[in-house]
């Protein structure tokens, strides 16, 4: 269960971050040189840091603060990869032919890519390593209570099994944010309600 | 980005390095590293001086003396007076032109009792034990009379030695030779000469300078009213003595020190604790200090570096290699439509068994240490280049190149993925860095990781502000490189090929 609550948080927090960044740096306003100093402020502090600065506020959950860290790092990695050279000129130009604004444009087509959802996925190797971490730290408070990178680091027989969990999620996320960016997922959904509607 | 872009972008690391400093300095002092009870931060609005030290020493020490007489709790005013009295002391030569100018404006009585708790300060500057002024405590009053006398004598005739030049190009003097009488006359302004005996430390690199240090070392240590024990024989022994007072004099140095308006602006910056780490920093960036935490930065790098180039090396030049391979492959129709899923569960698994499987070996060799760098720089590389190449490559592209060479197969891939290698670099300094330290953690091996690591645990701020910045430079650097690659002719050239 605060692997799950993690992981939503991570993912949701992750995409937020990272498409709202790069869509402000293409918009303009200076938003690429935020986005610069936003990586050097992720290459700084390294997971644990920034995980260890929020576990000091003791009103927030420890699931919280493991998917809050991992959706800070991920999501401006993220912002990163949306705002990485493009060289898909003919579909821009259609794009832009359509009356669209380059800069948004730009943004849709770098963010539905493979690294997009790729680095978006990766929330689950940071969630799952900054849990065994935690359980590393103070074995005694670590959470325990259905945590994939506890149960990760046990050293027990079933520990294969976590892994395969964790591939997963991992596969399936990068699919489900594929389908999101790609608006394949909001067309599903509007053909099953759709659908229900007919039956009705 | 064009020539102008990269070169602007290179004026602005240096207030970029600063406002991060300042960034950082805070959040790791509001969360985990605070700093100590009643300091400021960035901004002291009430910066310390000897006068303003001086005169909140004599009113508690008078308000307590005044409630002793009263006798509404004797015993803790008497004590409170002890205290503040023993304050006075310290503040000692740097406090009294500021408190003999008050002596005059007391009491008759409150100015006895000044002139007594001062009196230990007289001792200290070695001249005036004489048998007339200790006299027995039956004859109490007439010692404090002549004690008070004493002191306006004193004001009247050492005025002229109580000023920063002259006490300066005293104590530069005494520092390049041993004269007992310039020792003297250094005593009689006490602690006055702190400032100037702190400057005098200097550098320590040859014997000489030894010979100061140690000279120095024994007038501080005098005027502080402590026993010398530093003696430091050896060029290393007296660079720790030098940084070590340095280091106290760093928080300390503002009781001893007078400001004038301009000086009194300056230190509401300077007496913060963010100026404090500045200063000890640059110390010993120019190596003026003892830095022990060089020598911990030079010891934990070399622990650490093999396993994060190793990791870089999986990152940027393995991953991408083996995510080419996997698509030629793939185009080949060598691997089937549905081994494309197999292959990504199978790198996934291996992505997500290998961080917390790191954790798992507490007993690492080297080998599987350095092998396990690798393969958490390689795996996730492969994982995200091969989906983005996956992405670029449609069926009227994979239709298209089937029919040519396979070396042409090989050139369109590369070039698809050239432009995402320099997007990828910076990015993956910071996963590297992080798969390192978790080998470290789970190694218990003492590299930059396993220190950073514990010191998020401890709160040892200067370690934390260290190891962040070496890493947020460092990635800083690599975005910086890699964005003027991307904006090269050459690489626009090629990209657009």
């Amino acid at each position: 269960m605060n692997t799950a609550l993690a992981l939503l948080v991570a993912w949701l927090g992750a995409l937020g971050v990272g498409v709202s960044l790069g869509r402000l740096a293409s918009d303009g306003l200076r938003g690429r040189a935020v986005v610069n100093l936003l990586i050097e402020a992720r290459g700084a502090l390294l997971p644990f840091v920034i995980a260890a600065m929020w576990l000091t506020l003791p009103q927030l959950p420890r699931w919280l603060v493991i998917g809050a860290t991992a959706a800070l790092v991920q999501g401006i990695a993220v912002a990163r990869w949306v705002l990485r050279h493009d060289s898909d000129a003919a579909g821009l130009a259609g794009d832009i032919a359509l009356g669209h604004s380059g800069g948004g444009i730009s943004t849709r087509h770098a963010a539905a890519r493979g690294a997009v959802s790729s680095t978006v996925a990766f929330v689950v190797v940071v969630v799952c390593a900054l849990e065994a971490l935690a359980t590393r730290w103070s074995p005694t408070s670590a959470p325990t209570g259905g945590s994939l990178g506890a149960w990760m680091v046990t050293a027990d027989s079933t520990v294969w099994l976590a892994w395969v969990l964790a591939a997963l999620i991992l596969v399936g996320l990068e699919a489900g944010t594929r389908a999101l960016i790609s608006g394949r997922a909001a067309g599903a959904v509007s053909h099953l309600l759709r659908s229900a509607a007919r039956r009705v | 980005m064009g020539l102008v872009d990269t070169i602007r972008r290179v004026f602005w690391l240096l207030p970029v390095l600063i406002v991060g400093a300042a960034s950082l300095f805070a959040a790791f002092s509001s969360t985990i590293a605070p700093p100590p009870a009643g300091s400021a931060l960035f901004f002291n609005p009430r910066p310390r001086q000897a006068s303003s030290e001086a005169e909140a020493a004599l009113q508690r020490f008078l308000a307590a003396e005044d409630g002793a007489d009263a006798k509404a709790d004797a015993k803790a005013d008497a004590n409170a007076a002890e205290d503040a009295a023993a304050r006075l002391v310290r503040l000692g030569g740097a406090a009294l032109p500021h408190l003999l100018e008050r002596i005059d404006s007391l009491p008759p009585d409150q100015a006895r009792r000044l002139a007594d708790a001062l009196w230990p300060i007289a001792e200290r500057m070695g001249s005036w034990e004489s048998e007339t002024l200790a006299l027995t405590d039956a004859r109490d009053a007439k010692r404090s009379e002549r004690r008070l006398e004493f002191w306006r004598d004193f004001r009247d005739e050492h005025a002229s030695d109580f000023r920063p030049l002259v006490v300066q190009r005293l104590v530069r003097r005494l520092s390049a030779r041993d004269l007992s009488l310039r020792r003297a006359d250094l005593l009689v302004v006490d602690t006055y000469a702190l400032p100037a005996l702190i400057d005098q430390l200097g550098r320590v690199q040859t014997n000489a300078d030894v010979e100061r240090v140690q000279r120095v070392a024994a007038l501080i240590a005098h005027v502080r009213g402590q026993e010398f024990r530093g003696q430091a024989r050896s060029v290393v022994a007296a660079r720790r003595l030098a940084s070590q007072l340095r280091g106290e004099w760093d928080r300390e140095g503002p009781d001893y020190t007078s400001l004038n308006g301009v000086e009194q602006l300056a230190a509401s910056l300077s007496q913060t604790e963010f100026a404090i780490w500045v200063r000890r920093s640059l110390r010993q960036l120019t190596k003026v200090d003892d830095s022990a935490l060089g020598e911990r930065l030079a010891r934990g790098a070399a622990i650490s570096a093999p396993s994060f180039l190793l990791a870089l090396l999986g990152a940027l030049v393995l991953g991408p290699a083996l995510a080419a391979w996997l698509q030629v492959l793939e185009m080949s129709r060598k691997v089937p439509r549905a081994g494309r899923l197999s292959v990504r569960l199978g790198l996934a698994l291996a992505v997500c068994s290998l961080l917390p499987g790191a954790l798992l070996e507490p007993t690492a060799s080297a080998f599987w240490r350095g092998s396990l760098a690798l393969l958490a720089g390689t795996l996730p590389s492969t994982f995200l280049l091969s989906h983005e190449l996956g992405q670029r490559v449609d069926w009227r592209t994979h239709r298209l190149l089937r029919r040519r060479r396979s070396w042409a197969r090989v050139r369109a891939i590369w070039r698809w993925l050239g432009p995402s290698l320099p997007t990828l670099s910076p990015l993956v300094a910071a996963e590297a860095a992080f798969a390192v330290a978790c080998l470290e953690i789970g190694s218990n091996r003492p590299g930059l990781g396993l220190e950073t690591w514990r010191a998020a645990q401890t709160g040892d701020l200067p370690w934390l502000m260290l190891s962040s910045l070496a890493l947020g430079l460092f990635t800083g650097s690599t975005q910086l490189l890699c964005d003027a690659v991307l904006g090269t002719r050459r690489f626009a050239w090629w990209e657009a090929d």
